[in-house]
């Protein structure tokens, strides 16, 4: 606790005090030594302002004790109460307020983690950034070129912390100690028989720190967004990174404690719309608006196609084959045929004409029909006797109306309708079935409510475990894992950048330069292995973070979930919702919710895969083209030498161009319709493993595909997915578990590609005809490498050319923040030599005060 | 080190009676130097906008050119004020460079990329504008209703003339002009600006209509001493809400920059004044992009927290302003006279045990 100023005195010097005297005004003269001691005791306490040294260990208290000063500012702000410095702190806080609401904002508006992550990446960085800039620019380099610490803090004697430097003319140099700035002096090589050293120093220090604060206003502006930008840039790695984990293992989980996360995802919201409409509807008849309105709420947000089936299966429910004949129907009846007549009659006639409620009434009580069912025959005979009453009415009328008599025929034909939507008696005695929202019907229909919802919850599990594993959006694993495998690539192939970045716009230069680099990797067998270690490497990481356990976990979910509620949907009738889900064949699934749903995983998985498998593929042809290594047909003695090199340009171009659809029209070749037959010689090879052409490029005369020759077709299936893979390329893929699975996917290609039947070329069929979906093809095909390479190079090129800008310019800047460093606080050498010669300066200064006196 | 003014008949301290005191044997380079400068002592200025517009114009210039120039030669003369100043220079140098940052690169970009960074590069720099503009439009949600309702205006600004050290011997260009405001300091107000000296017109003028408007009544004897802690109340709690609430409505411009609406005017946009066909389109798609963005702000998307953000940005904003005023009006009352407790009166004596 403070003591007052008082008693401080007191304390400190030990005076015993007298009475004050108070001033008189008359007193004539004043006495200097009778105020002084009036006023001794009104001193200042000695200060305790002291500096704050900043170190990592005491940090996380300073931090503290900087968020209780901020809550006590805002505290004493809305009270009134605080000082300039608390306004101050507040403006901080306003300032990071600010930031964190847009930060929140623009992540609330992000539809993916990374996304919304990243707006607090973005938003913290720009912050750091502001902090750090002045700290790595300008402090750092102040203390190493000076030995000064720019963002020196001080406590005052009010415990506010303070920058020492902000204020440049009220520096309280005082908290610093002789040794101190000796040492600092010392550092700079101030001479130590300097008279007036300390000031000296101070002064110097006082240009640097002006100096330096200037210099920290005229570069923040241009640092810090930059720096957020290259720590954004930098960060986004990492943040995707973890998410992504975070993101599958919570996956993973979701999945693993299956029943609880059903639970979870339980959205009663169908149970208790049913609950309020039974309360509104119960025993009401069930028509048609019942119906509709219950068949809304049961179907709502179900996929449509599902939600036919429900919506077929409630009618089929709900079906009214009887009716009732109630208190209503006569006016209903009434009134139907009034508006039926009233499209051909003046309304004045048919007010004559028409059956009156009463009328109608009366036919029902005298048939004893209130309140009952009828029959057909009834139903007849009813139809009857109210067209009847109407024939009659008309009748009366013809009577009394003179010569404008009407056609009874004409008026009961208005009437009368096979259709019975369009006949108003049939229809109205049709107006109430028979059957009520009773207590039956009410809790078959809160089952159906039950067995929906819990299958709406079963698929929002899955649904979502799928869509974050493996679908086409920035935030699944799989895209996680693509990513980081097309990454990887470029150094893996170890094509140059500026390669790469110039072929970006164009598929051919693409296509070269893609060629060029398998050609030299092929050429070499150490370049071979490391390159096809490290690219099965990262495709077998795919494996091992998109597990085939966890794939076989969710389809055993699946089916099991989908097959228990099409246990449910059967014990409920509804046959056609059940063919919906799991399909007329359970074993099968044919057509159903259920197999889209599995098919969506496996579909997917096999994109992506098939696109890493035609890489793998493809680089083993190359090296087998460049050993001569399983390549049959190239050794195959029939075929022509000039065949032979068209079919090596044929493979390498096609694996790594084609799509699925030039493997439909069965590659459209030209050739020479008319090769040197006598030339059957074997392929050579040139000392970089490329094969002498005698043919290729120098044949005259004009090239043609050749429709009827599908051996040239299968030649090449074969030199490029059916002869065995490189030993080399075998060895490999082994221990990664990866052999068979090449293996099978080459098969296929050879078998599904190849077996395709097209009508033009009939015969050109690889080993077999087979049957399969464009779907299939198209996944089978994988990626074109010059397309993936180019989207790659694009999505590089950006990368880099920001990088390089705003890198470079972050770089020149600090630089040059830097370097001007070493200028400051020596423009004053003119003082120097002033002070050197400060006894001179103090006479000369004497001499002037004195002459000015 | 202070140099020695070995000149001193050049030197005049200005200050308050600055006229009484220039040495009437000025040099002729003094003469001129006091002609250049637009006042000779501390002068009350009126807050309208041209006296605004011509202090941020100064201020500005000053801080690209002349306060760095001093700065970085470590003049003595570079003061707090002049760094304060120059504390605008990050502000604007870093909006150019975040709007650059998002920009900049896209020219070298393909079709596609340019197409998909465009827009938000564009949304970006919109965003940095409307930071701006939001953040200070907003102080004046706090500022007009509490001088309306107190008559305390919290922007009154001053000239203040400045005495400055000699930068060598014989340096005669020591004066300045800077451009404060009365209120900058809750701790120290500059009241002396506020009373009426030599001009004919009640002393306590200003105090007096502050201490009606806050229901003191009028004939108050002292009212500057009545008025007074009053007035710093209001500073104080007019200060907390504008820190505060200015940099919500800031967040608020932000996300208004960045809805889908704007990519209608991105696609017209022009700067081509000379265009007026171009310029009037321009300006047409600026208007309607604002009102279909605000709409699209207020309204969301989607559902749950996507769809309300706005609403509840904009509900945070508003809230912090009216709050904010609700506070300044909620003043302590009528203040006591001082205490008996704390007047020491003179005619007694006093011991201290």
């Amino acid at each position: 606790m403070r003591t007052n100023l008082i008693q401080n005195y007191i304390v400190n010097n030990n005076v015993s005090m007298g009475a004050y005297q108070a001033p008189d005004k008359d007193r004539p003269a004043f006495s200097v030594h009778e105020n002084l001691y009036n006023r001794t005791f009104i001193k200042p306490l000695p200060p305790t302002a002291k500096l704050v040294n900043g170190s990592i260990f005491n940090a996380p208290a300073e931090m503290v004790k900087d968020w209780a000063y901020e809550v006590k500012s805002l505290k004493d702000g809305i009270s009134g109460k605080a000082n300039d410095h608390e306004l101050g702190k507040l403006n901080d806080v306003g300032m990071k307020l600010g930031g964190l609401a847009i930060a929140a904002y623009l992540a609330a508006k992000k539809s993916t983690p990374l996304t919304k992550a990243m707006e607090f990446v973005g938003f913290a960085s720009f912050f750091a950034s502001m902090a750090l800039w002045p700290k790595i620019a300008i402090q750092l380099p102040a203390k190493l070129i000076h030995g000064i610490n720019t963002r020196q803090a001080y406590e005052d004697s009010e415990g506010r912390k303070k920058p020492f430097s902000l204020d440049t003319q009220f520096l309280p140099f005082d908290l610093f100690s002789d040794k101190k700035i000796d040492k600092i002096g010392d550092w700079q090589r101030v001479p130590k028989d300097l008279p007036n050293r300390r000031d000296f120093i101070q002064e110097k220090m006082r240009m640097e720190y002006v100096q330096n604060n200037t210099l920290w206003m005229m570069t923040a502006g241009f640092a810090t967004p930059v720096m957020s930008g290259l720590i954004c840039n930098f960060a986004t790695p990492y943040v995707e990174k973890i998410l992504a984990k975070h993101d599958n293992k919570m996956n993973e989980k979701m999945l693993q404690d299956f029943p609880d996360s059903v639970e979870a995802a339980v959205n009663n919201s169908i149970n208790n719309k049913i609950e309020t409409f039974i309360q509104f509807n119960k025993d009401k008849p069930l028509n048609e608006t019942v119906k509709k309105e219950l068949t809304e709420i049961l179907t709502a947000n179900a996929n449509p196609v599902l939600a036919d089936g429900i919506a077929y299966d409630l009618e089929q429910i709900m079906k009214n084959d009887k009716y009732i004949i109630d208190n209503s129907i006569p006016e209903y009846i009434n009134k139907k045929i009034i508006a039926t007549l009233s499209q051909s009659m003046d309304e004045d006639l048919i007010k004559q004409i028409v059956p009156t409620s009463t009328q109608i009434s009366e036919i029902f009580e005298n048939g004893n029909y209130i309140n009952k069912t009828y029959t057909a025959k009834e139903h007849r005979d009813l139809i009857a006797k109210i067209r009847q009453a109407l024939i009659s009415n008309v009748e009366k009328y013809n009577n009394i109306s003179g010569n404008q008599k009407l056609n009874t025929d004409f008026i009961e034909d208005l009437v009368s309708n096979v259709d019975m939507e369009a006949d108003p008696i049939k229809k109205g005695l049709k107006h109430v079935p028979a059957r009520t929202f009773d207590v039956n019907m009410q809790n078959t229909v809160k089952s159906i409510a039950n067995a929906i919802t819990n299958f709406n919850a079963k698929v929002a599990v899955l649904h979502k475990y799928a869509y974050k594993k493996v679908a086409h959006a920035a935030d699944s694993s799989l895209a996680f894992e693509y990513n980081k495998i097309a990454n990887k690539l470029v150094k893996i192939l170890g094509i140059a950048p500026e390669e790469l970045d110039n072929a970006r716009y164009d598929r051919e230069l693409m296509n070269n330069v893609i060629r060029s680099n398998f050609e030299r990797i092929a050429s070499s067998k150490e370049e071979y292995t490391r390159v096809m270690t490290e690219l099965v490497d990262a495709v077998s990481g795919l494996d091992s973070n998109i597990k085939q356990s966890d794939i076989n976990s969710f389809k055993n979910h699946l089916n099991n979930s989908f097959n228990d509620s099409a246990t449910d949907f059967t014990n409920l009738n509804m046959k056609k919702t059940v063919a919906r889900i799991v399909g007329l064949n359970r074993n099968s699934g044919k057509g159903s919710y259920k197999n889209v749903m599995e098919s969506f995983v496996s579909d997917r998985l096999n994109g992506v895969k098939y696109a890493m498998y035609r890489l793998i593929s493809t680089l083993d042809l190359y090296r087998r083209i460049a050993t001569l290594e399983n390549t049959e047909v190239l050794y195959n003695s029939d075929i022509p030498r000039e065949y032979k090199e068209a079919y090596i340009e044929m493979a390498k171009r096609t694996s790594v161009q084609a799509h699925s659809a030039d493997y439909a029209v069965k590659f459209y070749d030209p050739k020479n319709p008319h090769p040197d037959f006598k030339d059957l010689s074997n392929i050579e090879l040139d000392a970089d493993g490329k094969p002498i052409y005698n043919y290729f490029g120098k044949e005259a005369g004009n090239k043609v595909d050749i429709p009827q020759s599908y051996r040239i077709f299968q030649d090449e299936m074969s030199l490029m997915h059916g002869d065995r893979m490189h030993q080399e390329t075998e060895a490999i893929l082994k221990p990664k578990n990866l052999l068979e699975t090449l293996r099978e996917y080459r098969k296929n290609v050879v078998e599904i590609l190849g077996g395709e039947f097209y009508f033009i070329k009939p015969e050109h069929i690889a080993t077999v005809q087979t049957q399969s979906t464009s779907e299939q093809r198209f996944l089978l095909s994988g990626i074109a490498l010059d397309e993936w390479l180019t989207k790659i190079a694009k999505q590089t090129h950006n990368t880099n050319k920001w990088l390089k800008m705003f890198g470079g310019f972050g770089a020149g800047l600090l630089g040059v923040t830097v370097l001007a460093q070493f200028f400051f606080g020596r423009a004053k050498l003119q003082d120097d030599t002033a002070i050197k010669n400060n006894k001179l300066s103090n006479n000369n200064l004497k001499n002037k005060v004195d002459n000015h006196a | 080190m202070i140099l020695p003014i070995n000149s001193a008949k050049n030197v005049y301290f200005a200050g308050k009676n600055s006229k009484t005191q220039v040495p009437e044997k000025t040099t002729e380079e003094n003469k001129e130097k006091a002609k250049e400068l637009p006042y000779s002592e501390d002068t009350l200025l009126k807050n309208n906008f041209l006296t605004r517009t011509r202090i941020g114009f100064d201020k500005f210039t000053n801080a690209l050119t002349l306060y760095p120039a001093k700065g970085i030669k470590g003049s003595r003369n570079s003061n707090f004020y002049e760094f304060l100043t120059m504390g605008s220079v990050p502000y604007i140098v870093g909006s150019l460079m975040l709007m650059s940052v998002f920009n900049s690169a896209n020219k070298h970009f393909d079709v596609f990329s340019k197409s998909k960074a465009g827009p938000i590069g564009r949304k970006m720099a919109l965003g940095v504008l409307f930071y701006g503009i939001a953040k200070q439009i907003s102080k004046s949600f706090i500022s007009m209703p509490v001088k309306t309702m107190t008559g305390v205006d919290l922007n009154i600004p001053y000239a203040k003339f400045v005495n400055e050290h000699p930068e060598y011997p014989n340096d005669s260009d020591i004066t300045s002009i800077e451009y404060h405001k009365v209120f900058e300091s809750v701790d120290f107000p500059y009241w002396q600006m506020l009373y009426n000296e030599d001009n004919g017109k009640p002393r306590n003028e200003y105090f007096d209509k502050v201490g009606k408007k806050l229901g003191l009544g009028s004939n108050l004897n002292d009212s500057d001493q009545e008025v007074k802690p009053l007035i710093k109340e209001i500073l104080i709690k007019a200060k907390t809400a504008t820190n505060l609430s200015t940099y919500l409505w800031a967040a608020t411009g932000v996300a208004l920059a960045f809805q889908e609406p704007w990519e209608n005017f991105f696609k017209v946009m022009s700067f081509k004044f000379w265009d007026k066909a171009k310029i009037t389109k321009s300006a047409i798609a600026f208007k309607d992009s604002l009102v279909d963005s605000a709409k699209a702000f207020y309204h969301g998307e989607g559902r749950g927290l996507q769809k309300h953000a706005g609403k509840i940005l904009l509900g945070a904003a508003i809230a912090s302003s009216v709050l904010g005023v609700i506070n300044v009006m909620s003043i302590s009352g009528k203040p006591s006279k001082l205490s008996a407790g704390d007047v020491i009166d003179n005619k007694e004596k006093y011991v201290v045990n």
